[in-house]
């Protein structure tokens, strides 16, 4: 048999001294004693039974002490007393209080346990044993002394109950209570009870503080109605009827008739305090039941939404900021570009008028410059010499020239201030009035035309017949001096985009001048070669370019000329 | 058609040039016309309405057909085709513009006020000499007016 070894405890001398002369006399004593009911008590489970000798050394150890103190049996009998597994701080309180209680002396040992029972009194009270590992277990004991028939001691029982579920249970009920009040004594939270019918019973720290209004002038007198915007107040007691279909009253009943028909119920209210000032609040409603789940009362938890409030206030304010920035920054843009436009449109304004007066009023000098000289020689012309008839003839072809060139330059000029109007269209078709309208097939010459693939395109049709116009014209003029003339019309893919192409036998040009090509007043060939103003490539190539697309062209000097045209990616069909 | 009763032209024009142009020209295609000129737009406003200088002019003695320019002194070409075809003692009689002026908002705005012609004035003297015995021929020879409602 080893020693036991319960922590911090220590045997005390006096019983070890003493133990070994009575063990027996005690034994026989206990068994005597034990009856049927003894040992069923002893031997349960739920009740720690421990015998002792008079001096208090372990004799009995059931079951139930084993398993709820974790000492065995064989390691306490005969070597320790219950003080040895007792908390000896208590038994120190316990022992003290005894003494004073009796006027007498008692040691914190074995005698503090029994020393009223060894007196003849009943005993119960609260100990905490202490078990092998350091844990302490909370129990109830009962202490009867046990005597020979001589009714002299022989011994003692501690029975003892397991006190912990008693315990916990006492521990959590003060806890609980200790976070009501907690809650309760809060000055951040408005705690309002009322009786069923809103009478304030109840009126926390926070409430006295939010509101302004003491216990003492609410208690039994008003509703928490009262403390309400009379105007919310209404309004949702307007909203409650609509949604459940039943008359609610603007007072009290609008405050809490969710929470009496069970439905959590949190909401937003102003309140009003008692000088009158208002604040928003976030108010969560409950219904107090009894055992019976009958209401007696509702409790009416409020915070004070103040903050947040200025928050989203803050928030809305600095959004509304926002917009009128953005508000300002976009119409002082609209602004500019209206005063842009406005520019733009005077200036085009400007333009129109220049080019109306240079329709108008320069073609009428030179209208008089032809128109007089053609008179002259319808008149005078048998008297005038050859040579004056000439000159003459000079003077008209020159007003006619600068007619054109006038003619032409409106319509170049134009062309920057038009409108496209785009719509998809037969380029074959096109292509085939427009050789109509320059007089194909010719009479007096030999032009053969061959027109291969056309894709139909989208574009201005009237811009882009001026297109075909001029190339077509160009290609008939420069074959003016073939015998046989020969146009091919076609299409294909360059760069992944449908190409036009214009080919022709003429006269083509050098390609070290082809960056001149399409500029204004650039003329390749001598006028008494080739009549032209020197715009038609200039206002081709401005009506493509306007149609996202680019011209160009391949030429040889008497060995023809290619030109090429697209109408960029948005213009395919 | 006789030198008795000639067939009456009001030819508006302020261009001494033009108008002297536009004389020979209508003179050699039909001689057998009285020419009515008018030198601005207030003046063709007179005689169409006989007053002014034309207030003893009867205005059921309808011109045949009115040659206007539209560049005008005083009142424009626009303003007075407007007024002409504004009124219903008026509104008749064949209107042609004869002009200078090639611009698409002039030719649109003048078909929508009603004119019957629009003839841009060609450089060329003998392509204009043929535009004006044209329309000569059409519409004081071709063209079958309508009686007036007044």
């Amino acid at each position: 048999m080893t020693q036991p070894t319960p922590p911090r405890h220590k045997f005390h001398p006096l019983h070890v001294a003493v133990r070994g002369a009575i063990t027996e006399t005690s034994r026989k004593a206990a068994v005597l004693k034990a009856g049927a009911l003894q040992n069923a008590i002893l031997s349960s489970a739920n009740f720690s039974s421990i015998a002792t000798d008079a001096e208090g050394v372990i004799q009995v150890f059931n079951v139930g002490a084993e398993r709820m103190l974790g000492y065995r049996a064989v390691d306490v009998l005969n070597h320790i007393t219950p003080a040895n597994i007792s908390d000896q701080e208590e038994l120190v309180a316990r022992a003290a209080a005894l003494s004073e209680e009796f006027g007498t002396l008692i040691t914190p040992g074995f005698e503090a346990l029994v020393f009223k029972a060894s007196r003849g009194l009943e005993d119960i009270y609260e100990l905490t044993y202490v078990r092998p590992d350091g844990s302490h277990f909370p129990a109830i004991v009962s202490v009867t002394a046990l005597r020979n028939e001589q009714g002299a001691i022989i011994g003692y029982l501690l029975i003892g109950t397991d006190n912990s579920a008693r315990k916990r249970a006492e521990d959590a009920l003060l806890k609980a209570s200790a976070l009501q009040n907690a809650i309760f004594s809060s000055a951040y939270f408005s705690c309002i009870a009322t009786d069923e019918k809103g009478i304030i019973q109840l009126f926390n720290v926070g409430a006295e503080r939010m509101l302004g209004y003491t216990v003492a002038e609410v208690r039994n007198k008003i509703t928490p109605a009262n403390m309400h915007d009379a105007t919310e107040v209404v309004a949702r007691a307007r909203a409650l009827s609509t949604e459940f279909g039943v008359t609610i009253a603007p007072g009290f009943d609008a405050l809490v008739f969710k929470a009496s028909r069970g439905i959590e119920d949190i909401y937003e209210l102003t309140k009003i305090r008692k000088d009158g000032s208002r604040f928003p609040a976030i108010i969560s409603v409950t219904a107090l039941r009894d055992a019976g789940n009958g209401i007696i009362g509702y409790l009416l938890i409020g915070t004070d939404n103040s903050a947040r409030k200025r928050a989203e206030e803050a928030l809305e304010k600095a959004a509304a900021l926002q917009h009128a920035t953005i508000q300002q920054l976009n119409s002082d843009l609209e602004q500019r570009v209206k005063e842009r436009t406005a520019q733009l449109e005077s200036a085009n304004r400007e333009l129109e008028a220049f080019s109306y007066s240079v329709s108008h009023d320069l073609r009428t000098p030179l209208r008089a410059i032809d128109g007089f000289s053609q008179v002259v020689l319808d008149r005078f012309g048998p008297q005038l010499p050859d040579e004056g008839r000439r000159y003459l003839q000079t003077i008209r072809s020159g007003a006619q020239k600068m007619g054109a060139l006038i003619d032409d330059l409106l319509t170049f000029a134009r062309l920057n201030r038009q409108g496209l109007s785009k719509r998809p269209f037969d380029t074959v078709k096109l292509v085939e009035a427009t050789l109509e309208e320059l007089g194909f097939p010719f009479k007096d010459r030999s032009v053969e035309v061959r027109v291969g693939e056309l894709p139909a395109s989208m574009g201005d049709p009237v811009l882009l017949k001026q297109v075909w116009v001029n190339l077509l014209s160009n290609a008939l003029k420069y074959t003016r001096k073939r015998d046989h003339a020969l146009i091919e019309l076609g299409s294909s893919v360059v760069d992944g985009l449908p190409t036009f192409f214009i080919r022709d036998n003429g006269t083509g040009f050098d390609m070290r001048y082809a960056d001149k090509l399409f500029g204004v007043f650039q003329r390749f060939h001598r006028a008494e070669d080739y009549e032209g103003t020197g715009v038609g490539l200039a206002i081709v190539q401005r009506i493509v370019n306007r149609h996202g697309g680019r011209i160009w062209a391949e030429a040889a000097v008497d060995r023809g000329a290619t030109f090429y045209f697209t109408l960029g990616t948005e213009n395919q069909l | 058609m006789n030198e008795l009763n000639p067939v009456q032209l009001l030819l508006i024009e302020d261009n001494p040039q033009d108008l002297e142009l536009a004389l020979l020209a209508l003179q050699q295609g039909s001689p057998n016309i009285q020419i009515h000129v008018a030198r601005d737009g207030a003046e063709a406003l007179d005689f169409i309405f006989c007053e002014g200088l034309y207030s003893t002019r009867l205005i059921s003695d309808v011109p045949k057909v009115i040659l206007l320019d539209l560049k005008l002194p005083k009142v424009d070409g626009l303003d007075v085709l407007r007024r002409l075809k504004g009124d219903p003692r008026t509104a008749m009689i064949p209107v042609v513009v004869l002009t200078s002026s090639k611009e698409q908002r002039d030719v649109v705005e003048s078909y929508q006020l009603g004119v019957n012609s629009y003839i841009v004035k060609p450089v060329n003297f003998e392509r204009f000499v043929e535009a004006v015995r044209n329309l000569g021929l059409y519409w004081m020879t071709l063209n079958q007016p309508a009686k007036s409602v007044v």
